[in-house]
């Protein structure tokens, strides 16, 4: 089941929750709509349910405009954020709703009932906890029923509402991976909303980074990762150093630090905002260098070292695998010439890098 | 959490321990006080001349009809407030839309205004010399001094009862329940059966129970509408009163029986219910 969103707009009052969304989901897609809060991806997602209505725009399934069709009609499967099931039923009356609250011609024989929701129970691995209440559940649990409770009307497409946001870490990855696994044997088109830019690039078949109610970027997770398109997607994809930068000739003239890629040169020149990811800094000591060590933080699979700038304006984070750590031996105090691996290039925004008083007394204050 | 607090020592035993049943005593004897004595006064005075006498004052005409009355303004209201409790508790936490507050602080009006006052109100509405007096008499309607008029002050005062149990618990539930029925291809009253009542269902037999509470023991707004016709418009605790001032002090505790009884049944169905739904995780446990 295809998806084709045109001009969806929306808004609440004063907010403008959604601003002009062209979107085509193929079928059989596994999407994630990827976003802060606010940038209205959850809205977008409860107006593919119908569970909203758009100001303007259309929703088709399949080619067919759905925008006279209520949710009851359209034969989606929602997962809340909640998951919100219906907590005075077991696991198993949860699951059979769907089944049970259909017209009586369409309403499957009590034993089709029980085979169809057995199977599906056996899908999600809770085929025991049939008799269970949900409050008897654990989050993980909980959530897979509220996804076969989904699966159970046959939906013609699939939407998850943070499916994974209220589970602890180690759940959270095991559920991901088991979902994907999941949507590989089914092949319902499925898209999920979510916060978490890991989660998104993990499971989705492509990835559509939402902001302030638009779209800022469609693609694979590689594409956006690899290529954000502006500093919006660049940022929320993961951390990032910002710096104030001059191009002349395709070159980086300023500030003073080598990069051995500019990934897009030719598109600009003169002042310039240089984006850079942690891990793309390298750093070598030398007592020349224009910088000093500032902190270093050894937890975690890479070691996170802060080095400041002489002259104060630029902080700069690098994230260093371990064990190229250990043969540089850097310590606190120690100069260094940072170098950059690659690095992106924007055009500046105004204010971009203009620091308050308070900003550089903390820089200096903390040296 | 729970292990953690189970392995908790007893903390400050010794020096807690003269508080608490200092506590414990305090409310035995504060519920001995201003529970059980009235309760044993009650019915120590109305059978103070004997099981026969009490029985002869239970069965004349005018008690007779004064409970039935009761009851039967009982039946008629409760449900009729269930109705209007989970209407006006749905339209106000389902729905977004303007004068939400208004409505919300209308709801609640019949508990600020004193019950005396919703009668007189009623009196000047729809009495003979009211507002819409008049036309009621045109139709040959008479509603005030007769048992419609106890129904609707009745109505009146215990309105906010059901729909202030239960909106709080609609609230804190939202609407994700609602929604996702829907999805399921649920229609409206299927959601509404099977799902939103079910919800809500304890918080609903509380506020029944408050309220049919308060419909059988309303004094003040009744005692301004009904006229105290005896054996017509006269219900119990109004009885109860008249034959108080008759000097018929037996006749008057044994009719305060009857009314204590009510009471009794209406928890013991409560209780009953609850029981009844012992296998249910969320039956609110005291």
């Amino acid at each position: 089941m295809s998806i084709d969103l045109t001009g969806i707009s929306k808004r609440f009052g004063a907010f403008t929750a959604l601003d002009g969304i062209d979107l085509r989901i193929g079928s059989g897609e596994l999407i994630a709509l990827l976003g802060p809060s606010g940038s209205g991806k959850t809205t977008l997602l409860r107006i593919i349910a119908g569970l909203e209505w758009p100001d303007s725009g259309d929703v088709k399934l399949d080619g067919e405009s759905t925008v006279e069709h209520s949710v009851r009609e359209r034969q989606i499967g929602f997962v809340f954020q909640h998951y919100a099931l219906f907590r005075h039923m077991t696991v198993f009356e949860n699951v059979a709703f769907g089944l049970r609250v259909r017209p009586r011609r369409e309403r499957p024989a009590e034993a089709e009932i029980v085979e169809r929701v057995q199977r599906l129970l056996d899908l999600v691995q809770l085929g025991g906890l049939a008799q269970r209440y949900p409050s008897q559940l654990s989050g993980g649990q909980r959530q897979r029923v509220a996804l076969a409770r989904a699966l159970a009307i046959d939906p013609r497409v699939l939407l998850l509402d943070e499916p994974f946001g209220a589970l602890d870490a180690k759940v959270r990855k095991d559920l991901r991976r088991w979902l994907r696994r999941l949507h590989d044997q089914l092949g319902t088109t499925t898209v999920f909303v979510t916060h978490d830019q890991e989660e998104a690039l993990e499971l989705a078949d492509r990835v559509v980074v939402m902001g302030q109610g638009r779209i800022e970027q469609t693609g694979s997770p590689a594409s956006v990762y690899g290529q954000p398109s502006n500093p919006f997607v660049y940022k929320f994809l993961g951390n990032v150093n910002e710096i104030a930068g001059r191009i002349e000739g395709g070159k980086v003239v300023s500030p003073a630090i080598e990069v051995d890629a500019l990934e897009n040169e030719d598109d600009i020149a003169g002042d310039v905002a240089l984006f850079v990811r942690p891990h793309d800094v390298r750093l070598a000591p030398d007592p020349q260098g224009p910088a000093t060590v500032r902190f270093i933080g050894v937890a975690g699979p890479f070691v996170r070292v802060e080095v400041l700038f002489d002259d104060q304006a630029l902080l700069l984070e690098a994230e260093i695998p371990r064990e190229d750590f250990a043969d540089l031996s850097l310590a606190v105090g120690e100069r260094v010439r940072p170098r950059f691996r690659r690095a992106r290039l924007f055009a500046r925004q105004p204010g971009q890098f203009d620091l308050n008083p308070e900003q550089v007394s903390l820089l200096s204050s903390n040296l | 959490m729970s292990a953690a607090e189970d392995r908790l020592p007893p903390l400050r035993r010794s020096s807690g321990s003269v508080g608490r049943i200092a506590l414990i005593v305090l409310g035995i004897v504060l519920a001995l006080l201003l529970l059980v004595a009235p309760l044993a006064v009650i019915f120590a005075e109305a059978f103070s001349k004997g099981v026969a006498y009490y029985a002869r004052n239970i069965v004349q005409a005018d008690t007779l009809h004064a409970i039935w009355l009761t009851v039967l303004t009982a039946i008629v209201v409760v449900p009729v407030n269930i109705g209007f409790g989970i209407a006006a508790a749905w339209a106000v936490t389902k729905f977004r839309f303007p004068g939400k507050k208004l409505l919300i602080a209308l709801i609640e009006l019949p508990f600020s205004v004193s019950p005396i006052v919703a009668g007189v109100i009623y009196i000047l509405l729809y009495g003979a010399n009211g507002l819409l007096g008049p036309l009621l008499a045109d139709h040959d309607i008479r509603l005030m001094f007769a048992v419609p008029g106890i129904f609707l002050v009745s109505l009146f005062v215990t309105s906010p009862f059901v729909a202030r149990e239960i909106i709080p618990l609609m609230q804190s539930q939202g609407s994700d329940d609602e929604e996702a029925a829907t999805s399921l291809g649920a229609g409206f009253w299927q959601t509404f059966f099977r799902v939103t009542l079910p919800n809500i269902k304890w918080a609903l037999l509380y506020g029944a129970v408050l309220c049919n509470a308060r419909v059988m023991g309303e004094f003040g707004a009744v005692s301004v509408v009904s006229g105290n016709v005896r054996g017509e418009t006269n219900t119990l605790p109004l009885h109860i009163e008249l034959l108080y001032h008759d000097y018929n002090a037996v006749g008057a505790f044994a009719a305060a029986t009857t009314l204590t009884v009510l009471a009794l049944v209406t928890l013991g169905i409560k209780t009953l219910i609850e029981a009844k739904g012992g296998g249910d995780p969320h039956r609110p446990r005291h």
